[in-house]
């Protein structure tokens, strides 16, 4: 007998498999995909103008989801409370890995970590990368004024957006006083937003799409 | 006609449309591997219990994203790795459970092979011990290849690991192993 073999004979004592099937299907019983309603129209409550591009409206919606970021065209931009211009409290990257429930990316460049509610952004050089749990954090959207121009990309083999032009802002509902916040950014400019297994990633600061999936590749979780 | 159970592709294109009936039996015909997966990674049975439970909630809310035809196990045990391994991380430095073995036949276990009879308690131990006593990430792969019975593209796949890695690392582990209680 080999040990292969050997070790495929060990009768691992492993505790007694629960019955996870009754407590998975009534977790399921809530409905899941509703979410984006409640934040969508909150934020039609509070910005009177807000237009989609009417024609196209329902493709925008489907195409521009990208995990816990909704992208909407509008003509004016809402005016919600704005947080100071911050990128949270300053963390060791251990610290700011504790903090999240998913596997953290980082740059290979010296970075600075910060931890925002359910959002962590790494800060080096002219980028910041931003991610979060998009089950953490469900009520993002992003608003996209006139001129700003949208492209869907691969990013790490999966569906990004490339956002550049005019500002744009985040809009989101604060988990905890169910107030909504407009994230003004913290840098203008370009956005790559993608998602991975239910992480939202946002990148900010890249000049050109293909420094910022240069950027995107070149990320590791640690 | 032959009423046969429905094959797994059936019960995933069901899920997929949301038939939460077709779901909980692709739970049930899982759970075991998964919980297993989840115990070798977190090493903590309330841990692992709810590593798997968050897992299959979070594969069905994914399943629009599973690509058909693809196997199904692999694709689960990842999402449940992760759920576990992000336990395991928010647990810190807490004393992690060793795995001990089983050390005496439960009814309903299958009855132990030849094979596995021949192997004297003593030796069995000291296997386990230098499994134990590996480096955590060839202790994963020999855990999920050996213990879990993955093949190695399951391996990898759990694991988030390439093909290549899984099988190094497998070799490694197993001359180490060798030498420890081989000597």
């Amino acid at each position: 007998m080999n040990l292969e073999q050997e070790l495929r004979a060990l009768p691992i004592d492993f505790p007694a498999e629960p019955d996870l099937a009754p407590r998975v299907l009534k977790r399921l019983e809530r409905p899941a995909r509703r979410w984006w309603l409640v934040p969508a129209l909150a934020v039609l409550a509070v910005a009177g103008a807000l237009l989609a591009i009417p024609q196209t409206r329902a493709a925008i919606f489907d195409l521009l989801r990208i995990g816990g970021v909704e992208v909407q065209r509008v003509e004016t931009q809402p005016r919600a409370p704005v947080r100071p211009q911050a990128l949270g409290r300053e963390v060791s990257f251990a610290a700011a890995r504790d903090a999240v429930d998913f596997p953290l990316l980082a740059p290979s460049d010296d970075f600075t970590a910060y931890v925002d509610g359910p959002m962590v952004n790494l800060r080096w050089k002219r980028y910041v990368l931003s991610q979060w749990h998009g089950e953490q954090l469900p009520y993002a959207q992003k608003q996209l004024g006139p001129g700003s121009r949208v492209v869907v990309v691969i990013v790490r083999g999966g569906q990004g957006l490339w956002i550049t032009g005019a500002r744009h802002e985040i809009i989101y509902r604060d988990p905890a006083t169910g107030q909504l916040i407009a994230k003004s950014r913290r840098l203008l400019g370009n956005v790559l937003i993608w998602e991975d297994a239910g992480v939202t990633y946002r990148l900010e600061g890249a000049r050109t799409l293909a420094d910022a999936l240069a950027v995107a590749r070149n990320l590791k979780a640690p | 006609m032959v009423d046969r159970p429905p094959d797994e592709s059936d019960l995933i294109e069901r899920a997929q449309r949301g038939d939460t009936d077709a779901y909980g039996d692709l739970v049930r015909a899982h759970q075991g591997i998964a919980f297993r997966t989840a115990f070798l990674i977190a090493r903590d049975p309330a841990d692992a219990e709810e590593a798997a439970q968050d897992g299959f909630v979070k594969a069905y809310r994914a399943l629009g994203r599973f690509r058909r035809g693809a196997p199904f196990r692999p694709w689960l045990l990842q999402i449940v790795a992760n759920e576990a391994r992000n336990r395991r991380r928010s647990a810190g430095r807490r004393a992690n459970l060793a795995l001990r073995l089983a050390d005496e036949v439960r009814p309903g276990d299958a009855v132990p092979s030849p094979e596995a009879a021949l192997l004297s308690d003593e030796r069995r131990a000291e296997l386990l011990a230098a499994v134990e006593g590996l480096r955590e990430e060839e202790r994963l792969v020999v855990s999920c290849r050996f213990f879990l019975g993955l093949s190695e593209d399951e391996t990898a796949h759990t694991l988030g690991l390439k093909l290549g890695t899984v099988k190094s690392r497998t070799s490694r582990a197993l001359a180490q192993l060798r030498e420890e209680v081989e000597r």
